[in-house]
C-alpha cells in the first residue's frame, strides 16, 4: 500500500540523477527488491505505470530483480536461502535465525539518454 | 542520440534516511530517548502509552500518527502529557519528514520520545523515522501466528510487546508459540507480557526504558 511513496521516491532520485548528467530522458530503471522489504513488484510496476507520466522517466522500463532471503543458522552457522517462514536450517534443522539479506530496495542502474 | 548507463546501488528511501538521521542525531544531542511503536490498529499502542503516562508524566511526550482525527492525542493529553497529532490524510505509515515537522512543535525537553506510528504492520517497516529502538506490539486477540504473516515488523523491531496478555484465558491465542515465531525472526527480540486492565508488565517495561536510557545517555 506504501508503493506509490516508494515510487514517489525513486523518480525524485532518477530524476535529480538525469538532471546532474544533463539527460534528455531516462531509458531504464534496474531496482533490487529484497523478499522482506514489505515492497510488492507487482504494486510497484503499477505505481511506477501511473506516477512516471509528466517526468524524464515516462518513457522508461522499470525491471525488478528479485533479491532472495538469506539466513544464518545460529545453531550451525550455515547460511541458507529459506524457501518459507518460519526460517527452518536445511543443514541441522533448526528453527529460526538471522536475516543477513532480503531487505534491499535499491536502484541498481539507470539508463539515461544524453 | 547518446545513452549512458549509470551504476546507481542506492536505496530507494535515500532521502528519508537522510531525514531519519538527523532527527536520530538532533534527539540524540537532547538526550531523548526516541522509540518508533508499530502494530496492527487496535493492538493497544495508545493504551500502553497510557499506562506509561501514568507512572512518566511529563518526562515523556509522543507524537502520533494516524489517518484521521486527533483523538489519539486528546486521549493522551488527558494524562498531562504533551502529544502532537499527525493526520497523515490516508498514507498507511509515518515517514522522517512527517516527524521532523513534528518535532518543530515540541515544547521542553522530555527524556522519552514515543512515535505512535499509523495502525499497519506492513508498511511502517520499511520506513526508518530515526527512533533509536522500534517496538512492535501484538494483542492476544490476534492470532498467534501473526510474526510469520507480518514477518517485516518483527524483523525489524528489538521488543516485542504482547498486549492484553488479561485475555489469554479467553483466547486461543499461545503466548508461547508467538514468542518462538517472533524470535525465529529476531533472535535477539526481547519480549514484554503486558496488560493495561491488571497493570502485568508494565512496570519490566519502565525498567527496561531506565535501562536503555541510561546506556544511550550514560557517558555526558
Amino acid at each position: 500500500m506504501h508503493e506509490a511513496s516508494l515510487i514517489q521516491a525513486l523518480l525524485e532520485q532518477v530524476e535529480q540523477l538525469a538532471r546532474q548528467e544533463g539527460a534528455q530522458r531516462i531509458t531504464r530503471i534496474q531496482l533490487r527488491v529484497g523478499r522482506f522489504s514489505t515492497a510488492v513488484p507487482e504494486l510497484l510496476q503499477s505505481a511506477f505505470g501511473i506516477l512516471k507520466r509528466g517526468t524524464l522517466a515516462e518513457g522508461a522500463e522499470l525491471q525488478i530483480r528479485l533479491e532472495p532471503a538469506r539466513v544464518q543458522c545460529p545453531t550451525c552457522g550455515t547460511v541458507y536461502e529459506p524457501e518459507d517462514l518460519p526460517f527452518l536450517c536445511p543443514q541441522c534443522g533448526t528453527w529460526g535465525g538471522t536475516l543477513l539479506q532480503g531487505r534491499d530496495l535499491v536502484i541498481e542502474e539507470v539508463d539515461l539518454e544524453l | 542520440m547518446a545513452q549512458k548507463r549509470v551504476v546507481l546501488e542506492q536505496g530507494i528511501l535515500k532521502s528519508n534516511d537522510l531525514l531519519a538521521q538527523r532527527v536520530r542525531e538532533d534527539l540524540r544531542r537532547r538526550r531523548i530517548l526516541v522509540t518508533n511503536l508499530l502494530s496492527s490498529p487496535g493492538a493497544g499502542k495508545t493504551a500502553l502509552l497510557e499506562a506509561l503516562a501514568q507512572h512518566l508524566g511529563p518526562q515523556m511526550a509522543v507524537i502520533v500518527g494516524d489517518v484521521q482525527t486527533r483523538r489519539d492525542a486528546e486521549r493522551l493529553e488527558r494524562h498531562g502529557i504533551q502529544a502532537v497529532q499527525i493526520v497523515t490524510g490516508g498514507t498507511c505509515h509515518l515517514e522522517a519528514r512527517m516527524v521532523l515537522r513534528a518535532l518543530e512543535k515540541l515544547q521542553g525537553t522530555p527524556r522519552f520520545l514515543f512515535i505512535e506510528n499509523v495502525g499497519n504492520l506492513v508498511c511502517p517497516a520499511g520506513f526508518d523515522l530515526g527512533e533509536q529502538q522500534r517496538w512492535v506490539l501484538l494483542s492476544t486477540p490476534e492470532g498467534d501466528d501473526k510474526p510469520l504473516k507480518y514477518p517485516e515488523a518483527f524483523l525489524t523491531s528489538q521488543v516485542l510487546v504482547i498486549t492484553k496478555v488479561d485475555l489469554l484465558p479467553h483466547v486461543p491465542f499461545q503466548v508461547e508459540q508467538a514468542e518462538a515465531f517472533a524470535r525465529s525472526l529476531q533472535p535477539d527480540l526481547r519480549i514484554f507480557r503486558t496488560s493495561v486492565i491488571t497493570g502485568e508488565g508494565i512496570p519490566h517495561l519502565l525498567e527496561y526504558l531506565e535501562a536503555v536510557y541510561r546506556q544511550l545517555f550514560a557517558h555526558a
